[in-house]
């Protein structure tokens, strides 16, 4: 199901994930259907034409049954979790890429927090317990909140931004690299052009990029803080596509120099779980982050 | 003293100033974009604006005056960030820098998708014209002066969206919408089993009857313009839809209760302006109650606009 330009979405300013603290531990076949009421969502005043409660639940039907295809509510492991995202990613941009609101963070918040929470909670899980209660505050509930944070928003964002294939390639590390540097992460050609060259690294045995002992996460985290002082200097959003390749990739060349010495010494401490010594090996890979 | 960190190519404010002048960020109808309010703005409108930079003097001098060694180039570009959708673009013709010259106009076009408000920055940047520069020259596209260094982003911010709570306005033909014509010029129109908590925004339409509006409030092309309407109409509907969910919700709230409704909300609304008119929400209710011309009469005193003459 597909929306138009002209129709509105309702829309959430952030503190509404109150309504989910009543439902905080359920599993996700029980909120899957979750009850909501249109009459107390806020709207865009300008507009005719305001999506209806039946053209919601529908939508919801659909994108269930669609998830139900794609082995939802399985468990996810590192890889899986990656293919759900940009599935997800991708099905969301196609049922909303026409919305004129289809970029807004209080509608997703919205839809985040009352219409499809399960999609959220399959991907992130509920936020922890404080003190042997749900949390409160924004920053636990910041995947079902208005900002670029949100579960669902940053699905359909990155598939927008950097299209499905180029997001199969990435790490979360890097995708949050960017994401962390609004000074040019903003702009998404940019983004765009820095992510694929990044990536590209990572299959050229010649480069640098997540070698010499180093990780693909380090490596990621330091080209962004670098590219950020740059840009301060020469912004990249008035470069070419091509000049930006030439500046990632002299910055890539540089990372013997620029690396940040406190993450070699973290790689290399010891660390133990549940009584196990563990050692990192410092390769490439992706990291999760946590919740 | 503030702390300087700009490399030595930078500019100065006090150069900049003294030779080129930048009018303000105009909307495509001519308006001042820093007066957006949001109120025209929809979901979906692109919004399309420019500003002009004039310089004093031409280019080699104004290198020289800005101490840039020859080989260097002066470009200007404009780029916009949008935070609320995580978005950002650079001036039309971009991405690359519009060469100097006396008189430059930057047109910015922020795409549908954007929300909240636009920040806006002009950028002076280093153009490299040859490839021989000395050892303390600036690198291409390096940037040499922003307006962000000197003016704070709100006053660089062009307000897309209003924040306050707004009421829906549509201007329909009344001939249509209802079974008799109507010469009214306004109805509210107000959503069955209106509740207290129910948000403002999503419980009543201002209408507009459309053929009064062509007939007496036309623009230039001779279509309806709400915005030539006098401040006294904007006071009567305001009183109407005070009066009308006072009517259709219940009176019976106590102040403690009346605290409790969130913003937006009808029951914040009514709390809200029957303290400012009549002290408390029980003398306010008592007054509705009993007395309705003192209970009117107080209401219109609040929304009275600044003056009662029609616009000349």
């Amino acid at each position: 199901m597909a929306f138009g330009a002209d129709i509105l979405f309702p829309r959430s300013r952030g503190s509404e994930w109150t309504t989910l603290l009543d439902l905080h531990g359920r599993s996700l076949d029980e909120i899957a259907d979750s009850p909501f009421d249109l009459r107390r969502s806020e709207f865009h005043p300008a507009g005719a034409q305001r999506v209806s409660d039946g053209q919601l639940r529908g939508w919801r039907s659909d994108l269930n049954r669609w998830a139900y295809d794609h082995a939802f509510p399985a468990p996810l492991n590192e890889k899986m979790r990656s293919k759900w995202d940009v599935a997800l990613g991708q099905r969301l941009l196609d049922d909303t890429s026409e919305l004129a609101e289809g970029d807004n963070p209080a509608v997703w918040c919205w839809l985040a927090t009352h219409l499809l929470p399960h999609f959220v909670l399959y991907r992130w899980g509920w936020p922890n317990f404080v003190d042997g209660q749900a949390p409160r505050g924004r920053a636990p509930w910041a995947r079902f909140g208005p900002t670029d944070k949100n579960g669902l928003l940053m699905a359909r964002q990155r598939v927008l931004v950097y299209g499905a294939d180029l997001t199969r390639r990435a790490s979360e590390q890097e995708f949050q690299s960017i994401q962390y540097r609004p000074a040019y992460g903003l702009d998404r050609r940019v983004a765009r052009v820095v992510l694929e060259t990044l990536v590209d690294a990572v299959d050229d045995p010649d480069s640098n990029y997540g070698r010499q002992g180093s990780t693909r996460s380090d490596d990621a985290d330091d080209v962004c803080v670098e590219l950020r002082v740059i840009n301060s200097l020469r912004p990249m959003c008035f470069m070419s596509d091509q000049q930006i390749r030439h500046l990632v990739e002299a910055t890539i060349e540089r990372l013997p120099e620029i690396r940040d010495p406190r993450k070699e010494a973290r790689r290399n401490a010891t660390k133990y779980i549940d009584g196990q010594e563990v050692m990192e090996t410092g390769t490439g890979g992706s990291t999760s982050v946590p919740f | 003293m503030a702390l300087e960190l700009r490399p030595t190519w930078c500019l100065h404010d006090d150069a900049v100033a003294d030779n080129l002048e930048l009018s303000s960020w105009m909307n495509a109808d001519g308006s001042q974009a820093a007066e957006n309010d949001g109120d025209d703005w929809a979901p979906g409108t692109r919004l399309e604006l420019h500003r002009v930079l004039t310089a004093a003097v031409g280019h080699n001098e104004l290198r020289q005056i800005l101490g840039l060694e020859p080989g260097i180039g002066i470009g200007l570009a404009a780029r916009w960030v949008c935070r609320a959708t995580s978005a950002a673009g650079t001036h039309r013709g971009g991405p690359e820098p519009i060469p100097f010259d006396r008189e430059v106009r930057l047109d910015v076009e922020v795409p549908a998708h954007v929300a909240d408000q636009v920040e806006l920055e002009t950028c002076v940047l280093a153009r490299w014209l040859t490839d021989e520069h000395g050892p303390e020259t600036p690198p291409d596209n390096a940037l040499l002066w922003s307006d962000a260094w000197s003016v704070n982003v709100g006053a660089r911010s062009v307000q897309v969206e209003g924040s306050e709570t707004r009421i829906p306005v549509q201007t329909v033909p009344f001939s249509s919408r209802f079974p008799e014509s109507s010469e009214a010029l306004w109805s509210v129109e107000f959503a069955s089993d209106l509740q207290l908590d129910d948000l403002v925004a999503n419980s009543l339409t201002v209408l507009l009857n459309e053929s009064v509006l062509e007939r007496d409030f036309a623009d230039i092309d001779g279509k309806p313009d709400a915005s030539r309407l006098p401040g006294f109409v904007q006071s009567a509907v305001q009183v109407d839809i005070i009066s009308g969910l006072l009517h259709l919700t219940s009176t019976e709230q106590t102040e403690d209760e009346a605290n409790e409704f969130p913003e937006g909300t009808v029951g914040a609304l009514l709390a809200s302006t029957m303290l400012a008119s009549y002290g408390s929400l029980d003398s306010a209710i008592g007054t509705f109650q009993e007395d309705p011309t003192s209970f009117t009469r107080e209401l219109w005193s609040t929304y009275a606009p600044n003056s009662w003459k029609a616009r000349g």
